[in-house]
């Protein structure tokens, strides 16, 4: 049966993870590859890494740390942040990673979706949505872009829906009112999505507790919950959230055999 | 032990990174190429793959590898399909207007119809259907990550399904080809387990 995913997401800035990883037994807490490899160890399911660089340098920066990863991790990792072609499309695919996130060039140029759906596959193409609540709006949540900053007007339901048409793959959906607050992720939200399309959907925003992630995926039926310094901080272990997951009735993949 | 040469073809398509640092841990002799001549003399063969069925078969047949994956199965080299490179082995794709495939093995590539969701995309458990070298050690409820929107329907040759909506070929093998819906290499100890088991088939 198809487990539910836990998905650590990283924000990685000219090459370093940023955000400061707090583990003890990592002597740099700012190398991508050692905590990729920390993750994975833990039982992650996949890794997220969102690129906050701005400057063509760190973008260089990035692909470089994109092809260490892939060279050390036996799990899939998507990369997102940035993306405005298809081109950066190509080159961080090639660089090694298995799924590339779109959000504000794919709300400007939805077209951006098709073309790299057609070239590369759906199966590759993760379209993350930010969202918040907005009363204006016929499903009450807006598309918010460029790292919240610029309200769309759109209608983040509709979106996730024609963003299927289009040929996503994958959505990520990140409530911007729960995002660093740890109250838990936004159901209403994840479940509208949920029900307006046929896509595998990545919880995001809100994370703070075990029974955060079981509510997400028993009320929204989320395929994938992504969190961030909830495991950074070593405040919940993958392993723990797991094993109480698994009790809870829920089906989550558990290695029992070492690498 | 005799080290086996392995031809990892690189069409232009795939990503092989992941692949390649898989083989490279396990001191794998292996050469990437485009080239048949590379294929033919090699004593084994990896075909990879990502994306889409009828630009990967487009792009195998423009650099005439087609010809030397026929012959090097025919020759009964062990030979390894990943992904896409496992669905072109069948005779057919109705994937983007459809496509002929290599027809190596028998059995149609066909879109998910009866699935939750598509793609199928996340770690789901093996059902080992039959025994074979390759999936030596590998029980049912093992893990694979899969992310693909099509499957393989019709194969006589399935040695590992898996439940989506359907019971659907997650590994398949005759005699000395064999070949993964999911990657290997994405999947962390059932992959690695596979990729050992595939290198010492090679090397035997």
């Amino acid at each position: 049966m198809l487990a539910r995913r836990i998905v650590p997401c990283l924000d990685i800035k000219d090459g370093r993870v940023v955000k400061g990883v707090r583990f003890v037994d990592l002597s740099d807490a700012g190398d991508p590859v050692a905590l990729a490899r920390r993750y994975e160890a833990e039982g992650a399911d996949e890794l997220v890494f969102l690129d906050i660089t701005a400057t063509v340098e760190g973008r260089r920066a990035t692909l470089a740390v994109v092809r260490a990863v892939a060279r050390e991790l036996t799990i899939p990792f998507a990369v997102g942040g940035g993306v405005r072609g298809v081109e950066d499309v190509n080159d961080l695919l090639r660089a090694g990673c298995d799924k590339v996130s779109m959000n504000s060039a794919a709300v400007r140029d939805p077209e951006l979706i098709a073309a790299a759906s057609r070239r590369f596959g759906a199966q590759c193409v993760v379209v993350a949505i930010d969202a918040r609540r907005a009363p204006g709006v016929p499903s009450g949540f807006e598309v918010v872009i460029d790292g919240g900053r610029t309200a769309t007007g759109l209608d983040a339901v509709a979106w996730a829906a024609e963003c299927e048409r289009l040929g996503a793959g994958e959505l990520l959906v990140t409530s911007i009112d729960r995002d660093g607050t740890r109250d838990g992720y936004d159901i209403a939200l994840t479940r509208a999505i949920r029900d307006a399309c046929n896509l595998p959907v990545i919880a995001s925003g809100g994370a703070g507790a075990i029974a955060d992630f079981a509510a997400v995926f028993r009320e929204a039926d989320a395929d994938a919950a992504l969190a961030a310094s909830l495991f950074h901080y070593a405040e919940l272990s993958i392993g723990d959230l797991k094993d109480a997951l698994a009790a809870d009735g829920i089906v989550v993949r558990r290695e029992t055999v070492p690498v | 032990m005799t080290v086996p040469k392995i031809a990892v073809i690189d069409y232009g398509g795939g990503n092989v990174g992941s692949l390649i640092a898989a083989l490279e841990r396990r001191g794998a002799a292996f050469t990437l190429t485009e080239d048949p001549r590379d294929v033919d003399r090699a004593q084994a063969a990896i075909l990879p793959g990502d994306g889409a069925f009828g630009a990967t078969i487009d792009a195998i047949r423009e650099r005439k590898l087609d010809g030397a994956i026929d012959r090097a199965i025919a020759a009964g080299r062990p030979f390894l399909g990943i992904c896409v490179g496992m669905q072109v082995l069948f005779d057919s794709s109705d994937e983007y207007g459809g496509a002929l495939g290599l027809g190596i093995l028998p059995g149609e590539v066909r879109r998910f119809t009866g699935a939750p969701r598509v793609p199928h995309m996340g770690w789901n458990d093996l059902v080992i259907e039959r025994t074979h070298p390759f999936v030596d050690g590998i029980a049912s409820g093992a893990w694979a990550y899969f992310l693909h929107s099509y499957r393989v329907t019709g194969a006589d040759s399935v040695v590992a399904s898996c439940e989506y909506g359907e019971r659907f070929a997650a590994i398949v093998a005759r005699d000395n080809v064999m070949a993964t819906q999911f990657h290997p290499e994405k999947s962390r100890s059932t992959g690695a387990r596979l990729l050992d088991n595939f290198l010492r088939i090679a090397a035997a």
